[in-house]
């Protein structure tokens, strides 16, 4: 058998140039590749001496180049974090970071708030609608959500239930130079004499979804027992809010003429809780794709919550402007940039939802304590114990929508591509096939 | 007629060398390159990328099948993973052969090949 240090150095640098083929394939077939190089080489010197060895190289070095494209185009992991999430392990960095990208515009719209440029409520009010556009366009083009879609959504259904409120608040009355959304409320306004219309279609879409999840993924007992306290916490908001109508008005008007105000606090909270409920079921519908990684839909709805800050100096020029705007930055932080990066880079499902915990409770802690900041700016204006109750209350409700999130969406493994050609089921698959 | 899982034809000229090159019995990787490059003269020198990217897509199209690993006495004492036909690759292999020999036949009634011939021989 021949053998030259030309041969042996050809052989350790073709082992090297091997790494720029995906990991897998190399499993496969690297021992195999570099067998049959070695023999090539031998060959080649056999013929040639060192002239046959060049001329190989000349032959495989673009023939290596060609197929490790080839082969990282073609793997069913070459998705994995642009399009799909890795099971089980942390996303690629090239993942994380189109994640943390559409977060990452409300952050830096926030500092630029704190630095009192005005452009940040563009971003607030205009941002969804630009970020969904790549997600949808990619879509369409791939037939597979992006990961990195998930945010934007939860941006978007925030905007759209905004505007809903909107909408239910002054109907006809709203305006908007957005041509499209001024058909919508045009259209929309056609149901305008009777606020439940709308309340019902949203009731049945949220009602839908959750038959189907209890079909599909026999839900446990904590799943019961985080969506009791979310149903209990509206119900007694509801209730608190028409006892606080019926005791403020008694006395001075009839029952006929209290109604409409009962009315629209029953829509208004209706609205509310089959908005936020149908946000955690449209999760589900991510799940089979992109696992635990859904809980980045309401993430991304409760990102923009808190708008407060620097412009207000003008009204109050005092310390606590910066302290708050430094809280909503903090609040921003926790939500575009800490929970997206921990959730992503972290492996285990336990991992995984330590970090959703963690930062969604800093952030809505955060959150409970800027309902308050009226009280620092207004200081005159005293804490009444409805308000602080009916503060409570809504704190108690986000925290209970979420933790149900977590526990709908969690051990839901994402659907892959295995290495053959097969993809595993999930078991809403089996269920969907069934 | 073919049906399956099996590639599309006409056959990448790869994939068909490869299978017509375990026509007569299972071979490892160089063993196969080696073959495919008598079998054209040289005109298809197949680096290890193409050779064992053809060989994964042929392994999931069913063309092909893993046999032993065993090391080759001729080569070293490495053991080598060696690969046989199925028999759906041996149906694609005919179809494809066929199909050859058809295009050639046509050729040969256009006077194609004797052109060619002749101008080879001139």
């Amino acid at each position: 058998m021949i053998s030259s240090p030309w041969i042996e150095n050809s052989r350790k640098a073709y082992a090297l140039l091997l790494n720029l083929y995906p990991r897998e394939y190399r499993a496969e077939y690297g021992t195999a590749m570099r067998q049959v190089f070695t023999d090539q080489c031998r060959s080649a010197y056999q013929e040639k001496s060192t002239l046959g060895l060049i001329l190989l190289w000349l032959r495989t070095l673009p023939d290596l180049g060609k197929t490790a494209l080839l082969e990282h185009t073609t793997s069913p992991s070459a998705s994995w974090g642009l399009l799909e999430p890795v099971p089980n392990a942390p996303l690629p960095w090239k993942g994380v970071f189109l994640i943390l990208l559409p977060g990452l515009v409300y952050l830096v719209s926030q500092i630029a708030q704190l630095t009192g440029q005005p452009w940040y409520m563009t971003v607030y009010y205009r941002a969804a609608f630009l970020l969904i556009i790549p997600v949808l366009v990619v879509w369409g083009l791939t037939r597979r959500f992006p990961i990195w879609g998930l945010i934007p959504v939860g941006l978007l259904y925030r905007l759209c239930q905004e505007m809903g409120y909107q909408w239910l608040l002054m109907g006809e009355f709203v305006q908007t130079s957005n041509p499209i959304l001024a058909a919508i409320f045009k259209a929309s306004n056609l149901f305008q004499r009777s606020l439940f219309i709308p309340d019902l279609f949203l009731l049945i879409a949220g009602l839908f979804l959750l038959w189907r999840y209890v079909r599909i993924r026999k839900p446990t007992r904590r799943f019961w027992l985080w969506l009791g306290v979310f149903v209990l916490v509206v119900a007694i908001q509801l209730v608190e809010d028409i006892v606080w109508i019926v005791i403020s008005f008694h006395g001075m008007f009839g029952i006929d003429e209290i109604w409409p105000t009962i009315e629209s606090s029953i829509t208004w909270h209706s609205f509310e809780f089959t908005t936020f409920l149908l946000l955690i079921l449209i999760g589900t519908l991510f799940t089979r794709r992109h696992g635990f990684f859904a809980i980045l839909i309401p993430v991304g709805y409760i990102l923009p919550t808190i708008v407060v800050g620097m412009p207000w100096q003008a009204i109050n020029p005092t310390i606590t402007i910066p302290i708050i705007s430094i809280a909503v930055l903090a609040y921003r932080a926790l939500l575009a940039f800490i929970a997206p990066l921990w959730v992503s880079r972290t492996g285990s499902q336990a991992g995984k939802n330590r970090a959703v915990l963690v930062t969604i409770l800093f952030a809505l802690g955060i959150h409970a304590v800027m309902q308050f900041s009226w009280l620092w700016l207004y200081p005159d204006q005293g804490l009444t114990p409805q308000t602080a109750v009916a503060i409570a209350l809504g704190e108690i409700k986000l925290i209970s929508a979420l933790i149900l999130g977590v526990v709908m969406y969690q051990d839901v493994a994402p659907v892959v591509k295995a290495t053959g050609d097969s993809p595993e089921k999930s078991p809403e698959m089996v269920a969907e096939k069934a | 007629m073919i049906e399956g899982n099996s590639p599309q034809q006409p056959l990448t000229p790869a994939v068909f060398h490869i299978l017509l090159a375990l026509a007569d019995g299972e071979k490892h990787g160089y063993s196969i390159m080696k073959d495919v490059e008598t079998q054209t003269g040289g005109k298809l020198k197949m680096g290890p990328g193409t050779l064992y990217g053809s060989i994964k897509r042929m392994l999931a199209a069913s063309l092909i099948e893993e046999a032993d690993e065993r090391p080759d006495p001729a080569l070293d004492d490495e053991r080598r993973r060696y690969y046989r036909m199925s028999d759906l690759g041996q149906k694609v292999l005919n179809a494809e052969s066929q199909r050859l020999e058809q295009a050639v036949n046509i050729a040969r009634q256009k006077r194609v090949l004797t052109a060619l011939i002749q101008r080879s021989l001139a």
